[in-house]
């Protein structure tokens, strides 16, 4: 008579099947998605202090927030929302580029930077490599939206290129609710090279 | 174990050639297009030489750094924090009847071979430097005789002296030429 | 004793066949026309399906596109925008539709000159060259050019268009499109949205009114 597999055999086999199985679930339900494989690569900061990441440094020096703007070139914009009026210092790292990716997120909704104001932003400007521009960023919000509570974690994002994938992203939190709205901003001309 | 190998040696020393042959010719293929297509292959040339470079004769003939802190500086308006690099080069298309070269210019900053960063021509708007008379500011894909290209770049003043001058023509890609300057 | 018969060994080709033989081919084919029919004479017949009429829209009546709810509200003639550059070509003019433009996804929005998408487009106009896309859009109250609309910030729009002067008349009856997509959403080789499905979702008809030279609106 052949010898059977003894019972305490089977016991182990099938607990280690089971131990198997469970790290594999594992593995699949926490292996990162397409999204996490590909999201930009944030480079965190505080108001006032200079970010650098790979191809983007930039220091965000104030931000204000009004119901129209008197930019430096004469334009004054007239919106149904309010104006958050961003001044900020930005230059290109590697190779010279537009600052591709401005927003300011609010909870869900991105804004980007408005370039109604023409000359008088830099948001359209091309990034010199190593000498920052330092002038205003304009976005234009919904003005219940800058008194909710989502206002207070709402974040400042700059990127090179639109497709923030795998690259740095300069992530700066602003708080909205706690800056007052003044009537009129008056904007400067961005400068080229002051910090 | 010994007899399982000794009969199985061809599978196996053919695995072990052909796997990484597969993964390799695989990526050779892919990446050998991506750094086709771009500037990736650098003719350096020392400043003091003539180069045959997409039909024309290039020569570095001057280089001049300006600082934004010096008097020159100042009157051209650069901007804080910035040099002006004025590179002067004389190009005489050969006249063979094909077209003379469209070109990009770059100034790149050299850390041995690598470029760390660079800076184009195009960003001069907003200062006040005037190109010397009779030069040109980009190369003139029309020209049979030679003429005298000149271009300026500002860049940041903490660029090392180890600059470069890169001339990307698109027919030449990926071969690109770069003068040291 | 009888001896058992032996086993019939049958191969499988030879049972397929047998059973293939028992179906009653006849009957099946009939049974499943007669199914079939009597399925389509319930739901209305073989006959063509009358499209859904496009729905009229009024002047001032948002309608709620995949990602702007647009609200076209008048359309004039006028000779040019000098303060924008927008000045047409000799012997065209230009026709302009204003409208509220609100963005309600959560991401800015370019307004799309390419004007396949959320976006108007007049009907039986003679456009310059052909081009059918507005040469620009242009933000009413300031006169500046615009290409990225807002989340949940209405701004109102002119859409100008280059057309052969004389297509179109003080008074003359002219009929936008309204033009809608829907999103596919994330593709699995292609980064970004996928629109599909490019209707046209209604019709606005307005009386066009002749501003002249250089007017803005």
């Amino acid at each position: 008579m052949t010898r059977t597999t003894p019972l305490w055999r089977h016991v182990v086999n099938g607990a280690g099947l089971v131990v198997i199985l469970v790290i594999a679930g594992v593995v699949a339900h926490t292996a990162p998605s397409e999204e996490q494989q590909q999201a930009a690569i944030p480079v965190r900061g505080q108001i006032g202090e200079t970010i650098t990441g790979r191809n983007i440094r930039a220091t965000v020096d104030g931000v204000r927030v009004a119901e129209s703007v008197e930019a430096s070139n004469g334009w004054a914009g007239p919106t149904s929302g309010v104006w958050v009026v961003v001044d900020a210092s930005v230059e290109a790292r590697v190779a010279e580029a537009p600052l591709g990716y401005a927003r300011l997120k609010v909870g869900d909704v991105t804004y980007s930077a408005s370039t109604r104001p023409g000359q008088a932003t830099i948001a359209a400007t091309s990034l010199s490599v190593g000498i920052p521009w330092t002038g205003p960023l304009m976005f234009e919000l919904p003005s219940a939206l800058v008194a909710s509570d989502a206002a207070r974690h709402a974040e400042l994002q700059f990127a090179v290129d639109d497709d923030t994938r795998a690259d740095s992203m300069l992530v700066i939190p602003v708080d909205l609710n706690s800056i007052d709205i003044d009537e009129v901003i008056e904007t400067e001309r961005p400068v080229w090279g002051a910090r | 174990m010994r007899r399982w190998l000794r009969r199985n040696w061809i599978g196996l020393v053919a695995v072990a050639v052909l796997l990484p042959a597969t993964v390799g010719i695989t990526f050779a293929t892919q990446w050998s297009s991506y750094f086709g297509g771009r500037a990736s292959d650098p003719v350096t040339v020392r400043s003091d030489t003539a180069e045959n470079f997409a039909h024309a004769a290039w020569t570095l003939t001057d280089v001049r750094r300006v600082s934004a802190a010096s008097s020159e500086g100042a009157e051209i308006g650069l901007p804080e924090g910035s040099d002006l690099v004025i590179v002067t080069a004389r190009v005489s298309p050969d006249g063979s009847g094909a077209e003379a070269p469209g070109c990009i210019l770059l100034l790149e900053e050299l850390d041995g071979t690598t470029v760390t960063r660079s800076w184009g021509a195009s960003a001069t708007d907003p200062i006040d430097y005037a190109a010397t008379e009779g030069t040109l500011s980009t190369c003139d894909s029309d020209a049979l005789e030679p003429y005298t290209l000149e271009s300026a770049f500002v860049v940041a003043d903490d660029a090392s002296d180890d600059l470069g001058l890169a001339v990307t023509v698109s027919s030449e890609l990926p071969r690109y030429l770069r003068f040291r300057l | 004793m009888t001896p058992t018969p032996p086993l019939e060994l049958r191969s499988w080709r030879q049972r397929a066949r047998t059973l293939y033989d028992r179906l009653p081919t006849k009957w099946l084919i009939t049974g499943v026309s007669a199914a079939l029919l009597g399925l389509s004479a319930v739901l209305g017949g073989l006959n063509d399906v009358t499209a859904a009429p496009i729905p009229e829209l009024r002047a001032g009546e948002p309608y709620a596109a995949l990602q702007l709810t647009l609200t076209p509200q008048a359309a004039s003639l006028i000779d040019a925008f000098p303060e924008q550059g927008v000045v047409p070509d000799e012997g065209n003019r230009l026709l302009v539709v204003v409208a509220t433009v609100t963005n309600t996804s959560t991401d800015p929005v370019t307004i799309a000159t390419s004007g396949d998408a959320d976006s108007l487009l007049p009907v039986g106009v003679d456009f310059a060259d052909g081009f059918t896309a507005p040469s620009s859009v242009i933000v009413f109250d300031d006169g500046t050019l615009v290409s990225t609309v807002q989340p949940d910030v209405p701004v109102k729009v002119a859409y100008v268009w280059e057309i052969v002067a004389g297509s179109l008349a003080d008074g003359d009856e002219l009929r936008v499109d309204v033009l809608d997509r829907e999103n596919e959403g994330e593709a699995a080789v292609y980064f970004g949205d996928r629109f599909s499905d490019f209707h046209v979702a209604g019709h606005v008809a307005f009386t066009v009114e002749d501003l002249g030279a250089g007017v803005n609106g």
